[in-house]
């Protein structure tokens, strides 16, 4: 029912749209994975700069390197050779073994030994097989289903890898296991579970592994099959003890690296191209990791979890995400509405930029993905797009200001100096009264009395003339977004605002109203035959309707400071067959086409004459401004009525 | 008018003490009258649409709903509402803010029902007077919502063809092309904007033709 503070509360949401929908474009962006690819390597970026973690004393790579394979392994291993590795491993008694090599039959000597090895007690050794993609390769038969895990990596669009798969339907349609799980399962002793808080997610004991959403931080509409987890890589540049082939052979290895641990074995030879890209791990930048590597990190994150409680990385929800954005873009906003001085205001953003950043990276350090670059884009844009809009209409406004007090100073000193005089003088002059010596003197008084007035309202109207230039000024300065027709009020009253959405009658008789209660000392006595009746205003835009509720203002108020001696003014607006007409008649003294008319008076091509005769041009109509047979002026705006789709 | 007729009132006010007194002085003078009450504008419409009443008597500073503070502009709001669908109902306002009302004031003319503005401080028969009138489907304005004589042109059209060629109001409708109804509606517009009101002894017409010689009209 409050209609004010309805109009209030969407003036409000107004002057907020224009932050809003730069942040909607940042959402739309992201939404549509424009910033993906971004997001990712900023994380990337963001987990390479933390600080080193100690390294982890669970997990020991036992890496094929191109030394062992030049000199006695050569390639592949052979059964024999990998039968001997292991064999020398359990020696040491490790809590799991895992081998990152597919082998899905023999190969060179030795193939009996190795399925003895593989089946002997304590059964805690893995393989591997592949079950997606073009080509699977399935593991050796030997091998019971628990010493089987899959080593199909995930990788982004990028062609770098975030992401560990754990768990996911093979070819037939069986649920099977990855490396990682397998690997944990033989290190715990226990097997993997459902969640209990999320029954899809997986879980070992109290730990549950969060489960990667296809929206999850940057990503978007990512295919999330089987169960999917994102990789919190251990941070530092050694995060896994690793040992050689050669070195576990000859028996150099310090027993405690082997064992009670969970070993990884598998190449690190360059030649033998078990690479994926990651740039979150590696100190130099984005490279090339062993897949062994990987296997480490995806093994590690999830038993640091079981016993250290290790945060796994994890994204905020997808709505406090986006509410995140909106409130930095609000704030880039607000910034930029805040008008500080260009230095000061770069300073702000750059300040506010860093303190996020710094922000999003603190977090990063305990596990938490924000979505830095959607924040720093909307919260950037909002805070620099349009700002020199904002500067460049405060800089109007205050230009506007400085001019409206112009006018007041030079109206004051027009009020206390001549003005006064005027006043004096008329209040001096004798009276033309009988008692006069002389007739003719008499006349002259008179005369000069009634000049003397005319001087007297004319000096008065300026001020009325230059502050209505101001309001069509101001007006034009700030219209883009105020659909309102500003008129001035009496002077103490504030500036009436007429809603140009209303039918156009309806808007001319509140400007006939408006404009009449301002000089009201003077309609008071004049006789008003006013008719406002339906016109045809189809095709007519808000600011023709603007201008044609000044045209009657500015006739009106021409009367008041030209017609003297006006005792009745007829105002028609109507339509007229095809024609839409806007008439004032008044029975003032009429024209006088020698005598120059100030600034604004339709008289000789002032400011008003020209509007008008614009505004004619500009509907297709004419602007007439002629003397009538009885005296007074016809002022008169015609033009012809916009047919549709015409 | 006769009081006997059986009327149906609305009163409209947040203040239940203005409210019982509006009541006890409309009982005093219609006995027979049947008189409704709201104190939120909520409630209002329905009210009317419901029980059709002759007369609204309504107070500009309401509040919207039950425990919200008042408002001219919920009254306006309403008032816009009700002159705008009930074109027949006749409308007492009780106010001290008349100039709000400007603003309706091409509503107010169009408003086929009786239209009047009752001084809330004035004294009741002032009050009672004004009801008289509005059940007549006469419109009072006072002074200071007007700025000089505004004359519509087709009231001064029948003016000409009252007082010039000295036409009945039927021959004024078929010369307008309009109803005879319709031409009493210009009279009661014309008269408030003359400030000719009904005074007992007084022919109202011979009264508007004075005035209007005096203004110029009918020169």
């Amino acid at each position: 029912m409050n209609s004010s503070l309805k109009q209030r509360q969407f003036a409000f949401l107004k002057k907020l749209l224009p932050g809003l929908s730069i942040t909607g474009l940042v959402i739309l962006l992201r939404l549509l994975g424009g910033l993906q690819t971004l997001e990712w390597q900023a994380l990337d970026f963001g987990l390479r700069q933390r600080p080193a973690e100690k390294t982890d004393e669970r997990i020991t790579i036992v890496a094929l390197t191109e030394e062992d394979i030049q000199t006695e392994l050569g390639y592949p291993i052979s059964d024999q050779a990998l039968a001997n590795l292991i064999q020398t491993l359990k020696t040491y008694e490790p809590r799991a073994i895992g081998i990152d090599i597919f082998r899905d039959g023999p190969v060179g000597e030795g193939y009996e030994q190795l399925e003895t090895v593989l089946q002997a007690e304590p059964q805690n050794i893995i393989a591997i097989n592949k079950i997606g993609g073009n080509v699977t390769v399935d593991p050796l038969p030997v091998l019971d289903e628990s010493q089987i895990g899959f080593a199909d990596a995930i990788v982004d669009n990028d062609g770098f890898l975030r992401r560990s798969q754990l768990g996911e339907a093979d070819a037939t349609g069986d649920y099977r296991f990855s490396l990682t799980i397998r690997l944990v399962e033989k290190y715990l002793g226990t097997k993997v579970d459902n969640g209990l808080k999320n029954p899809e997610a997986m879980r070992f004991g109290e730990t549950e592994l969060p489960h990667f959403q296809p929206n999850t931080g940057g990503y978007t509409w990512t295919d999330n099959g089987g169960n999917q987890s994102l990789i919190n890589f251990r941070a530092g540049a050694t995060p896994f003890a690793q040992v050689s082939y050669g070195a576990v052979m000859s028996g150099e290895v310090a027993p405690e690296l082997l064992e009670n641990r969970a070993l990884l074995v598998g190449y690190t030879a360059e030649s033998v191209k078990d690479f994926v890209s990651s740039a979150a791990i590696a100190h130099d930048g984005p490279s090339l990791v062993p897949g062994i590597t990987i296997q480490a990190h995806a093994v590690s994150q999830i038993l640091s979890a079981v016993y250290d409680e290790r945060p796994f990385l994890t994204a905020l929800p997808d709505a406090v995400e986006y509410g995140l954005i909106v409130i930095a873009g609000l704030a880039g906003w607000t910034l930029a509405k805040w008008q500080q001085k260009p230095a000061r205001h770069l300073i702000l953003v750059i300040g506010i930029a860093g303190g996020g950043l710094l922000l999003c990276q603190l977090a990063l350090m305990v596990s938490w993905w924000l979505p830095l670059v959607p924040l720093g884009a909307a919260f950037l844009v909002n805070a620099i797009a349009p700002y020199p809009f904002y500067q460049a209409q405060g800089q109007l406004k205050s230009q506007i200001q400085a001019r409206q007090t112009l006018i007041d100073q030079t109206y004051s000193a027009i009020h206390n100096g001549p003005l006064q005089e005027v006043a004096i003088v008329l209040s001096n002059l004798p009276q033309a009264n009988g008692s006069e010596p002389s007739q003719s003197l008499a006349l002259e008084v008179t005369e000069i009395r009634t000049r003397l007035q005319t001087v007297n309202r004319e000096l008065r109207g300026i001020r009325e003339t230059l502050q209505a230039e101001m309001s069509v000024i101001h007006e034009s300065a700030t219209a883009t977004t105020d659909e309102k027709l500003v008129l001035m009020g009496t002077r103490t009253e504030t500036p009436h605002a007429i809603d140009l959405h209303m039918p156009l009658p309806a808007l001319l008789y509140e400007v006939y109203q408006t404009t009449v209660a301002r000089y009201k000392t003077f309609f008071d006595a004049v006789v008003q035959i006013t008719a406002f009746e339906p016109m045809d205003e189809r095709g007519l835009s808000l600011e023709e309707k603007r201008s044609l509720g000044r045209f009657l203002e500015e006739a009106l108020t021409n009367i008041y400071k030209y017609a003297a001696g006006t005792s009745r003014i007829k105002i028609t607006c109507q339509q007229q067959g095809d024609h839409n007409l806007i008439q004032i008649i008044d029975n003032g003294k009429g024209l006088k086409p020698s005598k120059k008319m100030s600034v604004s008076g339709y008289g000789t091509g002032g400011y008003g004459t020209q509007r008008a005769r614009k505004l004619a041009r500009q509907l297709g109509g004419d602007f007439t401004l002629t003397n009538e047979t009885s005296g007074g002026v016809r002022c008169e705006l015609c033009w012809p009525v916009r047919k549709a789709f015409s | 008018m006769s009081k006997n007729t059986s009327y149906t009132f609305v009163v409209i006010d947040d203040h239940d003490s203005v409210v019982e007194g509006t009541c006890i002085v409309l009982k005093g003078e219609y006995p027979d009258a049947k008189i409704l009450t709201a104190s939120t504008a909520d409630k209002v419409e329905s009210l009317i649409a419901e029980t059709q009443p002759n007369l609204m008597v309504m107070d500009l500073s309401i509040p919207s709903e039950p425990d919200r503070e008042s408002h001219i502009s919920t009254g306006l709001d309403l008032l816009t509402g009700i002159l705008t669908t009930h074109t027949a109902l006749n409308v007492v306002i009780q106010s001290a803010h008349v100039k709000a009302l400007i603003r309706l004031k091409p509503l107010i003319d169009a408003h086929k029902g009786g239209f009047t503005i009752s001084d809330k401080s004035a004294p009741s028969h002032e009050m009672l007077k004004k009801v008289d009138w509005a059940l007549q489907g006469l419109v009072f304005t006072p002074q200071e919502m007007r700025v000089g004589l505004e004359i519509k042109r087709e009231w001064m059209t029948m003016l000409e063809l009252a007082f010039k060629e000295g036409l009945t109001d039927k021959l004024i409708a078929q010369k307008m092309n309009v109803s005879e109804r319709t031409v009493r509606h210009y009279w009661t517009r014309t008269q408030d904007a003359l400030g000719v009101y009904p005074e007992e002894g007084f022919n109202i017409r011979v009264h508007t033709h004075n005035k209007a010689r005096q203004a110029g009209l009918l020169d």
